[in-house]
C-alpha cells in the first residue's frame, strides 16, 4: 500500500471524469446553447412541503442558461403564496381552485407568452427527489424527445401495492382511449420541448389532465422519453394524493375527453 | 252533469292541468313584463293546451307504443321519458364541463395579469454584498463582530452557485 500512489490513482480517476464530462459538454452545447427553462409547481395548499421542496430545487442546470421556478398557487387558502414569495421564486396566484389541469395549464401558458425553451413540472407534496429533476430534463435539453416522464414504476420501491394498482389501472385505460403505452400515467415529473409547449392544449380541469398529456402526446406526434425517478411516499404525500376510487371519476372524464369533447 | 265530468278522471289529469295552467300563466305574466315576444307566447300557448288536449284524449299513447313495438302506452311513455331524461343530463353535463373551461380561461387570464417576481432575500443579499467593493467589510466574523458581517457572507458560503452570474 503506497498512500502517494493511491492518490495518484484516485486523483487519475477524477480528471478522467472531468475530462469525460469536458467533452460531453463541448458536443452538446453547440446543440443547446442556452436555454430558458421554467420549473413549473402546482401547489394547493402545501405550506406544509412547498418551502423545502423550493429549497432542494437546484437553481442552476448543466447547458441550461436560466431556471425560473414559477410556484402556481391554485387558490390556496394558507401560507403556500407567502412562502413562495420568501423562496424568492415566480408566483401565480388562481383566484378560485381549478385542479390540477387548470395549474398545469396556465403554467403552459407562462411558458408560452414568455418563450421558455423548456418546461419541468414538479409535485409540491415532497413526493419527488430534485436529484431527479435534472435526468428528467436532460432528454429535452439535448433536443433528444420532446416529453420526459419521470416514471416512478419503473423502480417501484417504496411505492404501496394499491397505488401501485390504482396507476396500472389508469395506465391501460390510458392506452385504450389514447393509444400511447406509459408505465406511469400518473407522474407528476414531467418535462417538456418548446414545441411540445407550444402544440399541447389541456382541456382537463382536475387529475384526469395526468393522462390527457398522452391525448395531446399522440395527437400531436411528439417524441416520449421514460426516465426511472424514485418516489418519497411519506403519510402527508399519500393523503395529498390520488385515492384509487378517485380514478373511477378520471375515467369516467377520460371517456368524456375521448369521446364527446372537442 | 257532475258524474260526466268528474267520473273517471284521475287526480293525475288534475294535477297535469292545473300545472299546465299554471305553465301556461307564467308564459302569459312574461308576455305582459314584455321577458316574451308574441311568436314565443303562441308557442307556449300552443304546447300548454295541446298538453292538456292531449291528457283527456284516450288512448294516445298507444299510438306511441305501437311505433316502438311495445304493448302497452305507459311502457313508452316510461321508455321516452328515461330517454330524454339521459339526454338532458348528457346536455348538462356537457354545459357543466364548458362553463368550468370558461371559469378556468378567466381564472388564468387574471393570474398572468398580475404575475409576482420576487428575489429571494438570500439572493438580494448576495447581489449586494457582490456589488459592493471588497475591503473592511470583509472582516472576519467571531469575537468583536456584530454578526452584521456574518449575516452577509452567509448567502454567498452557502450558494456557491449564486457566484456564477
Amino acid at each position: 500500500m503506497n498512500p502517494v500512489r493511491d492518490n495518484l490513482n484516485i486523483t487519475g480517476i477524477c480528471l478522467d471524469i472531468n475530462f469525460f464530462m469536458k467533452a460531453r459538454y463541448l458536443k452538446t452545447s453547440s446543440i443547446s446553447n442556452g436555454m430558458k427553462v421554467a420549473i413549473v409547481i402546482p401547489a394547493y395548499n402545501e405550506e406544509e412541503t412547498l418551502g423545502l421542496v423550493l429549497k432542494s430545487i437546484p437553481r442552476h442546470l448543466p447547458d441550461v442558461k436560466k431556471v425560473e421556478i414559477v410556484v402556481i398557487s391554485d387558490g390556496s387558502y394558507d401560507k403556500t403564496a407567502e412562502i413562495a414569495k420568501k423562496a424568492g421564486v415566480t408566483l401565480i396566484e388562481h383566484d378560485l381552485n381549478r385542479g390540477l389541469g387548470g395549474a398545469l395549464g396556465t403554467g403552459f401558458e407562462y411558458a408560452k407568452r414568455n418563450d421558455f425553451d423548456a418546461l419541468l413540472t414538479f409535485d409540491a407534496d415532497g413526493q419527488h427527489h430534485a436529484e431527479d429533476i435534472w435526468p428528467v430534463l436532460r432528454p429535452i435539453v439535448y433536443k433528444k424527445a420532446d416529453v420526459s416522464i419521470g416514471s416512478r414504476l419503473k423502480n417501484p420501491l417504496g411505492m404501496p401495492w394499491y397505488r401501485r394498482v390504482g396507476i396500472w389501472g389508469l395506465n391501460i385505460f390510458t392506452y385504450i382511449f389514447f393509444w400511447t403505452w406509459t408505465s406511469d400515467s400518473q407522474s407528476g415529473l414531467r418535462a417538456f420541448s418548446r414545441k411540445a409547449i407550444e402544440g399541447i392544449n389541456l382541456q382537463s380541469n382536475r387529475m384526469e389532465v395526468s393522462s390527457e398529456f398522452f391525448y395531446e402526446i399522440n395527437k400531436k406526434n411528439l417524441k416520449l422519453i421514460e426516465v426511472p425517478i424514485k418516489s418519497i411516499y411519506t403519510d402527508y404525500s399519500l393523503a395529498k394524493g390520488q385515492k384509487n376510487i378517485n380514478g373511477l371519476t378520471i375515467i369516467a372524464r377520460l371517456i368524456f375527453r375521448r369521446f364527446f369533447s372537442k | 252533469m257532475y258524474r260526466t265530468i268528474f267520473d273517471g278522471i284521475a287526480l293525475i289529469k288534475i294535477v297535469f292541468t292545473a300545472f299546465a295552467l299554471f305553465a301556461w300563466s307564467r308564459a302569459v305574466i312574461r308576455f305582459y313584463s314584455k321577458d316574451l315576444n308574441i311568436k314565443e307566447l303562441f308557442f307556449w300557448s300552443f304546447v300548454w293546451v295541446a298538453m292538456i288536449v292531449l291528457v283527456y284524449v284516450p288512448g294516445k299513447t298507444n299510438f306511441l307504443a305501437r311505433i316502438l313495438g311495445m304493448e302497452r302506452g305507459n311502457d313508452a311513455m316510461f321508455f321516452l321519458a328515461i330517454a330524454g331524461l339521459f339526454y338532458a343530463t348528457y346536455r348538462l353535463y356537457v354545459k357543466t364541463n364548458e362553463q368550468e373551461k370558461e371559469i378556468t380561461k378567466l381564472v388564468r387570464a387574471l393570474a398572468l395579469k398580475s404575475v409576482k417576481k420576487t428575489t429571494s432575500i438570500a439572493r438580494r443579499v448576495s447581489i449586494r454584498a457582490k456589488s459592493q467593493p471588497k475591503g473592511p467589510r470583509d472582516r472576519p466574523t467571531g469575537a468583536g463582530g456584530t454578526g452584521r458581517g456574518k449575516k452577509r457572507n452567509q448567502p454567498k458560503a452557502g450558494h456557491p452557485r449564486d457566484e456564477k452570474d
